[in-house]
């Protein structure tokens, strides 16, 4: 169970300010297949980074099976990441001066798993994604689409709750990008929580569950198009999160930061994931905009 | 956890061998010098301590430079030592002489004493008898023979066959009436080893001299050297009547200690030398740890996404350094041990060649066991110091900065 509320995330580019992720919130069941979709620049990346733990939001709780994030050390972050959660990047990422079977079982030795348990791990993880014979090559000696099924291979070894999956068919061609969806479905069916972030209308419509993306808003696109995997959809559904938690709790910066125009956003957005509530109270929250405004100055001056 | 460090250290080592080995070589030297310079020097210094303090530090050696015309008569030897803290004396007159043997000739040095000399010296007799109170009463002709000259002068013959034997300087004939000990002690004071020893009479008689230029003196034990050396110079002192240019006092232990302790400065010296070039070699390890963070900027972010924690980071870097500060050591350690062997040959065969007599394999030169150790713990701290600033940076790395790194 993967819950997001109220995140916040703002990068500075000199002096303006870009709003990555403009209050976000979702929630993703145990099982699902949740695809992202959305153009280059839209924050999808950063959702990505969020929702991984490799970067921490500004404000907002990030719930991961239960337990938030929010104040937890570096170490235990990273102990996080090894045991809940497994990343597929678009450019696989292996190491390459370490055989496949080497990377696949780097994340088992971060987690202080015994040497023979190890082994078996990787090679069930190999013969899941079909590289079984494979295990002794470099990356550099096999094809793209093997090296992502390495990748995904040590994504899975951990058994982790989250495999997050950033443009993995972005650097193949349409036959091998297929193939690694087909594997992901596969992955999924047999019972594993996936999120994959995508620019590729296509391969985010084989999703089970669609979100999109755009300059750091969510909005709930409903069960993918195709309907390739309904499961998601069904059972464990996704929703776009609009509680009415108080604004000024989740994150002190957000009730000054402008209510009038984010009310227009959610208009114009079509109102998708951002609750009448929450918009109200923020709206009451811009009353004295001013002066929280330079108070949210100071507060984002502190976090450089 | 830690052997997987190891082995990942490794192998990152291994995957770039010439790099690694580059990096290394700073090491290497570094070690090699500190290794072989310190070695080299402690060896050579302490087998001149070693023989120096085997001749005993409760000798003293007085020089007269200026009797003030009142020359020092062998029987006012034992007035001079009479304190209790003084043991015993002995005169010593150096001259040079050649021996004819056969068509050649052989150059000596003629040591003209006392029976005590050859107490005060430790110098044991192989066969016959040594030089008496009546031989140096009489002036007679009778010489004892150091071993290496009796191996010269009488080739091919039994040690004890040499007894009652003569031979003929430039002037006289001599007796033989003993035969010494092999001793290392003799060297260690600058005389030949071809040295023969004749009543100090005769050898006075010889250079037509008459008095005491020369002497040695002991102290009757360890604990009395300070008391018997003031003891020495206030008999000298009553003697010339106060003036205290007219002699001059040696003490065996203040020479081994201004030996002992040009020694260590010498090691210092050196070890501060070699320390410096070993910490440069260290500066280049840092160079290319900082350089292999970089390069791996992108592994650190990878490692960091699937789990890898800070000190995990900072292990592995650091262990990197450290493996190849250590691998380097253990090179640098075998290459000296094998300068050390070829220096030992060199000197051998050189000694060999030049005394062209019965070679003795012993090795001068030995690889000192507290250099090697702090050559290791040195090492160790270079690996340390200069590897935990780029070990730190690669543990600092923010996952998704990294993981975009190009």
């Amino acid at each position: 169970m993967i819950e997001l509320r109220h995140i916040y995330k703002d990068y500075y580019i000199g002096d303006s300010v870009v709003h990555a992720l403009n209050d976000v919130s979702l929630s993703i069941g145990d099982g699902a297949f949740v695809g992202v979709v959305g153009p280059s620049g839209s924050g999808k990346s950063t959702l990505m980074n969020i929702l991984g733990i490799l970067d921490t939001a500004d404000c907002g709780e990030y719930l991961l099976d239960n337990t938030s994030v929010a104040d937890m050390s570096d170490s235990e972050l990273a102990q996080l990441r090894n045991r809940n959660i497994g990343f597929v990047f678009q450019n696989f990422n292996l190491i390459g001066r370490m055989s496949i079977a080497e990377n696949v079982e780097l994340p088992l030795i971060y987690q202080g798993v015994k040497l023979a348990k190890r082994r078996l791990m990787v090679k069930e993880a190999l013969e899941k994604v079909g590289l079984s014979e494979r295990g002794h090559h470099t990356p550099n000696s096999i094809s793209g689409g093997q090296q992502q099924r390495a990748a995904i291979a040590r994504a899975l070894v951990t058994r982790p709750s989250l495999i997050l999956a950033d443009e993995p068919t972005g650097n193949l061609d349409s036959a091998t990008g297929t193939e690694i969806m087909q594997l992901l479905h596969e992955l999924n069916a047999a019972g594993s929580t996936i999120v994959l972030i995508t620019h590729d209308h296509n391969i985010a419509a084989q999703t089970g569950h669609l979100l999109h993306i755009m300059d750091g808003k969510l909005s709930d696109g409903g069960a993918g198009g195709h309907g390739v995997s309904g499961d998601g959809a069904g059972g464990h559904g996704v929703s776009g999160h609009g509680a009415a938690i108080k604004n000024g709790d989740a994150c002190g910066r957000g009730a000054g930061d402008g209510a009038a125009i984010k009310n227009g956003d959610v208009s114009g957005a079509g109102g998708h994931g951002v609750s009448g509530a929450d918009a109200g109270g923020r709206g009451a929250g811009g009353a004295d905009a001013d002066d929280s405004a330079s108070t949210n100055n100071e507060q984002k001056d502190g976090r450089q | 956890m830690i052997l997987q460090s190891i082995k990942m250290a490794l192998k990152s080592i291994l995957a770039s061998k010439m790099r690694s080995f580059l990096t290394m070589l700073g090491i290497i030297i570094g070690v090699m010098a500190l290794v072989v310079l310190v070695s080299l020097v402690t060896s050579a210094t302490s087998s001149v301590a070693s023989s120096i303090s085997s001749m005993g530090n409760d000798l003293f050696t007085v020089s007269i430079r200026d009797d003030g015309g009142e020359p020092i008569a062998l029987d006012e030897l034992d007035k001079l030592i009479a304190s209790e803290n003084l043991a015993q004396a002995a005169p010593q007159f150096l001259s040079s002489a050649s021996v004819r043997k056969g068509t050649s000739s052989i150059r000596v040095n003629v040591i003209g004493t006392t029976n005590a000399y050859f107490n005060i010296m430790n110098n044991k007799l192989a066969a016959g008898r040594l030089i008496s109170l009546p031989d140096v009463k009489n002036g007679t002709h009778v010489a004892v023979l150091s071993n290496e000259a009796a191996a010269e002068l009488f080739e091919n013959v039994v040690i004890n066959d040499i007894i009652g034997r003569t031979f003929r300087t430039d002037d006289m004939l001599y007796t033989v009436i003993g035969v010494l000990e092999k001793s290392d002690s003799v060297t260690a004071i600058g005389q030949q080893s071809y040295a023969i020893y004749v009543p100090f009479s005769l050898s006075l008689r010889l250079a037509g001299s008459a008095a005491v230029t020369n002497f040695y003196a002991t102290a009757i034990d360890n604990n009395s050297i300070d008391a018997a050396e003031i003891d020495l110079n206030l008999a000298l002192l009553q003697r010339f009547n106060g003036n205290t240019d007219a002699y001059y006092v040696q003490s065996m232990r203040t020479l081994s200690e201004t030996l002992s302790s040009v020694q260590d400065t010498f090691a210092l010296l050196l070890g501060g030398i070699a320390a410096i070039s070993l910490l440069v070699g260290g500066i280049g390890i840092m160079n290319i740890m900082l350089v292999s963070v970089t390069e791996r900027t992108r592994e650190i972010g990878i490692r960091k996404a699937i789990g890898a924690t800070r000190s995990s980071i900072m292990a592995q870097f650091l262990l990197e350094a450290l493996v190849i500060c250590l691998i380097g050591c253990a090179i640098g350690v075998a290459a000296s041990a094998i300068v050390v062997l070829v220096v030992n040959l060199v000197s051998i065969y050189g000694s060999a060649a030049a005394s062209s007599g019965s070679v003795t394999f012993s090795m001068p030169y030995s690889l000192s066991g507290t250099v090697v150790l702090a050559s290791v713990i040195f090492s160790t701290l270079i690996g340390v110091v200069f590897g935990l600033y780029p070990a730190g940076k690669a543990a600092r790395m923010q996952p998704i900065q990294a993981l975009r790194y190009e």
